[in-house]
């Protein structure tokens, strides 16, 4: 920019011109949308997000957000025992949703309630095993909870981190961080999430003042961006733009570029491996300090030849999850074949090639059907016998 | 206040047009209260720590100016290093000197002693701003300028709000009589401003900050969970983020000044493209570097400084009688106290002592490698150069020695280049901005000239850069780190 070739009027003619051109395309283009891109892009344009509601109050949330409106919920059933699902968006999402269906969780709480047994889920898209760890230790001291259903999931545990605000805030409670302190995993949990400011999180604008908190300079800031939100859609729009930056153009450019696709295997990061690992063996040694049940699984995976993991490593995983629940007397299932091949589906395209791909994470009502009742048994399994089930 | 912000580009829109409807006397005053007010808004009560060092040197310069007598001269000027050294001290350096003494002496047996609880917090800026400061007084002394009589004059170049945060660092001569000169308004600087500031904050908010959180991810893993290869992406992607971040923070200062058409030095050119330390010493963080050679490393060689270093490094001292430290002693205590005036910690003491390390064998070697072809040096070179300025990061970002130690440690063991342990975005986003940067180079030096005679070719690039640009800013522009030299 250094190198004017013409003179500075027409440089700043450039730049007006620029400019001028990019908004009116930005304008153009997303004034109108307010799309979820990293859901959209997580779980493809055919997958449905659906949160169940009983009485008027949600059973089944994602986090910080609106777990109070789970919890006020079950304080009005009063019921003398509970249960925690927590997932990743296999248990909120449908393939193909058809009006009047269902994901698993509320068929899971009708089949539970009539044992007797509340159910409240948790869900969110790529949980990893730290997260439902901060969930389960935030959540356990609101119910009074009996049982854990926990699923283990390969590809989360490539995930990492703590989620604000939706978990981040759950980690900054004082009762929660006491119990997390006890483990190295905790530690490092609290000491990640401290400097997150998730509770000044804004629906609109995310933590974008971070970098200013507790300064003069935060209110003027945060006033100016309401004020600019109110007078400008462009400006509101612009998470939104963000998400469709990367989940858009730069995720299918990179999975084009590298050739990546949905059956592309993915490898373990060993890092995130035994961080997660970690965690859940934390999370499985204070349940049972608790006296509370655990109900572990293996998530169903689309069958075949063609899992997108290595195999050595897949199974090396899961002989690693069913020696934990061993270990801490869980009740363990792999349900990884649990649901047919006829109850998945595809999705939109994940590259710039544009065609649909193979879903290999989220499927039909149908598949919710057969989880429900898997997980009905194997809950069952769990409080009145405490033995392993075989697949 | 900080740059990416709505709230810093509207305090600029105003300040720059009042700059230029206000009357010389009235533009001073508004400079001077605007950078205060610039400083305020984080927080206010620490003016008042900036405006006693700075008005300390005001003090002490004109009393200075009054002796005729050196020996009065350096009294005066002792004066002024004891108490800006001593509000540094005390605000960045106390606890850390508490808490190394009581850990050596439970080391020495005298358990009971406990462990020193303070909370003071780190005033924005005080070591930029303190350097500043120092070196006029220092100026002064050497006569190399003349008190500043006029108060106002001499806080708007101690507050300058451009430069008063992160620098670049500036010395008397170089603000003081542009704040005097009447300016008058040329459309090309003001564009040429107008650009520094989109593409500071394109390298700011577009780049670094989408690669702090990359970066965070990486140095937040216990070390045994990082393979070597994930060491060296680690140190690369902080390396790139350091750069865009404080480049970023360098381009909007000079942008922001220039739009009031006064001139700040470089402070970044292309750095990672450097054949050898000293050559990137020259293109890193230009203005500390001839700070530190001035006001640090002549004096410990027992040069007599006889004029300003113009474009940072240039010679500007000689002392046929001097008696001082031999050039490679002078330069490790140099990049010593350098890296502790990053921080209180060893981790930055570390990174100067390698960075003194790196520049002393280059000194020791450069003269067996004169003999070379020139491309070989070059581009051997900087295959050399890269990856060990990059590696020296690495206890620039750490936060313990031991952390520094076990990543470099995981570079010699074979085991540890065998596996990934990273996302592999991080090793693809590393590599990709190597590349970009390399090619930013070239396009530069390459391409633009090329474009010569070329108008409507070259004012097509320009819209389409810039637009881009803008649209990026645009969408990225919130506050949500603070820069990375904020804390020193």
């Amino acid at each position: 920019m250094t190198h004017l070739q013409f003179k500075p009027a027409w440089a700043l003619v450039a730049l007006i011109m620029g400019g001028g051109f990019s908004f009116f395309g930005l304008g153009h283009f997303f004034a109108p949308a307010q799309t979820n891109f990293e859901t959209a892009a997580a779980m493809g344009a055919q997958t449905t997000d659906t949160f169940g509601v009983v009485d008027g109050f949600l059973i089944h949330c994602f986090g910080s957000r609106n777990a109070q409106r789970c919890l006020d919920g079950q304080g009005r059933r009063a019921p003398k025992s509970a249960a925690l699902w927590l997932g990743n968006s296999q248990v909120h999402a449908v393939n193909q949703l058809q009006p009047g269906q269902v994901n698993a969780a509320p068929l899971l709480f009708s089949s539970l309630r009539s044992q007797g047994l509340d159910l409240l889920t948790f869900s969110l898209p790529n949980a990893n095993l730290q997260e439902h760890y901060v969930m389960f230790e935030y959540l356990r001291q609101r119910m009074p909870l009996k049982v854990l259903i926990l699923p283990v999931c390969f590809d989360d545990m490539r995930e990492d981190g703590i989620r604000a605000p939706d978990v981040a805030d759950f980690a900054k409670d004082p009762a929660t961080i006491s119990v997390l302190l006890r483990s190295d995993i905790g530690r490092r949990i609290v000491k990640n999430t401290s400097t997150a400011n998730s509770s000044d999180f804004d629906e609109n604008t995310g933590n974008e003042t971070n970098g200013i908190a507790g300064t003069i300079q935060e209110r003027v800031e945060k006033n100016l961006n309401h004020w600019l939100g109110q007078h400008s859609r462009l400006w509101q729009t612009r998470p939104e733009i963000r998400g469709w930056l990367f989940y858009s153009v730069l995720y299918p450019f990179r999975n084009s570029m590298l050739g990546i696709k949905p059956s592309t295997a993915r490898k373990m990061i060993r890092g995130r491996y035994s961080n997660n690992r970690a965690a859940l063996e934390e999370t499985l040694r204070s349940a049972g300090a608790a006296g509370t049940k655990v109900a572990l699984y293996i998530v169903p995976l689309r069958g075949g030849d063609k899992i997108p993991y290595d195999p050595v490593e897949y199974n090396n995983f899961k002989l690693d999850v069913q020696s934990l629940a061993d270990r801490y007397g869980a009740t363990f299932q792999n349900m990884e074949n649990l649901v047919p091949d006829a109850a998945w589906g595809t999705k939109g395209s994940t590259s710039l090639a544009g065609d649909e791909e193979v879903d290999y994470m989220h499927f039909s009502y149908a598949g919710h059907q057969l989880l429900a009742d898997a997980l009905h048994r194997l809950t069952m399994n769990a409080i009145t016998k405490g033995k392993q089930v075989q697949p | 206040m900080i740059f990416n912000s709505v709230t810093y580009l509207l305090y600029l829109v105003l300040v720059v047009s009042l700059f230029w409807v206000l009357p010389q006397r009235p533009r001073l005053w508004m400079i001077f209260l605007a950078s205060l007010l610039f400083y305020g808004f984080w927080r206010p009560e620490f003016l008042v720590v900036m405006l006693v060092s700075a008005g300390t040197d005001f003090l002490v310069a004109q009393k200075m100016e009054a002796c005729a007598a050196d020996k009065y001269r350096w009294r005066w000027l002792l004066v002024s290093l004891s108490i800006n050294l001593g509000l540094l001290f005390y605000f960045k350096y106390l606890f850390f000197v508490l808490d190394n003494a009581v850990t050596t002496l439970h080391f020495l047996g005298y358990q009971n002693l406990q462990k020193p609880v303070l909370n003071i917090v780190l005033p924005l800026g005080i070591s930029f701003y303190t350097f500043q400061t120092i070196s006029y007084s220092v100026d002064v002394y050497r006569k190399l300028i003349p008190a500043e009589k006029d108060i106002i004059l001499y806080g708007c170049f101690v507050t300058f709000f451009p430069q008063l945060v992160a620098g670049p660092i500036l010395r008397g001569g170089e603000l003081l009589g542009q704040l005097t000169a009447k300016p008058s308004f040329k459309l090309e600087l003001f564009v040429s401003g107008l650009q520094r500031i989109i593409f500071g904050l394109f390298l700011k908010v577009v780049l670094a900050d989408n690669i702090a959180p990359l970066v965070n991810s990486g140095f937040d893993q216990p070390v045994s969970n990082l393979s070597a290869l994930d060491v060296l992406t680690l140190a690369f992607l902080f390396g790139f983020q350091i750069y865009f971040d404080f480049a970023g923070y360098s381009h909007i200062a000079i942008g922001s000044a220039r739009m009031m058409r006064i001139s700040f030095p470089e402070n970044f050119n292309f750095p990672y493209i450097s054949s050898s330390p000293r050559e990137f010493w020259r293109r890193w963080h230009i203005s500390l570097s001839s700070w530190i050679r001035d006001y640090l490393y002549l004096p410990l060689m027992g040069e007599k400084v006889r004029a300003q270093s113009s474009d940072g490094l240039a010679v500007a001292a000689s002392n046929a009688a001097k008696k001082g430290y031999s050039p490679s002693i002078a330069l490790l205590l140099t990049w010593t106290i350098m890296g502790f005036w990053h921080g209180a910690n060893w981790t930055y003491v570390m990174w100067g002592l390698i960075q003194g390390i790196l520049v002393v064998i280059y000194r020791i070697t450069a003269p067996t490698t004169a003999s070379f072809p020139l491309a070989l040096r070059q581009i051997g070179g900087w295959m050399i150069t890269l990856p060990l300025v990059m590696l020296a990061w690495i206890p620039f970002r750490a936060e313990t020695v031991d952390l520094a130690l076990g990543m470099y440690a995981k570079l010699f063991s074979a085991n540890e280049w065998t596996y990934l342990g990273l996302r592999e975005n991080i090793y693809l986003v590393t590599a990709v901005l190597l590349l970009l940067t390399i090619g930013t180079y070239w396009v530069q030096q390459l391409a633009m000239p090329r474009l010569t005679g070329r108008i409507w070719a070259s004012f097509l690039l320009h819209s389409v850069v810039l637009g881009l640009a803008v649209s990026l800013v645009f969408i990225f522009l919130r506050p949500i780190n603070q820069f990375i030299y904020f804390q020193f």
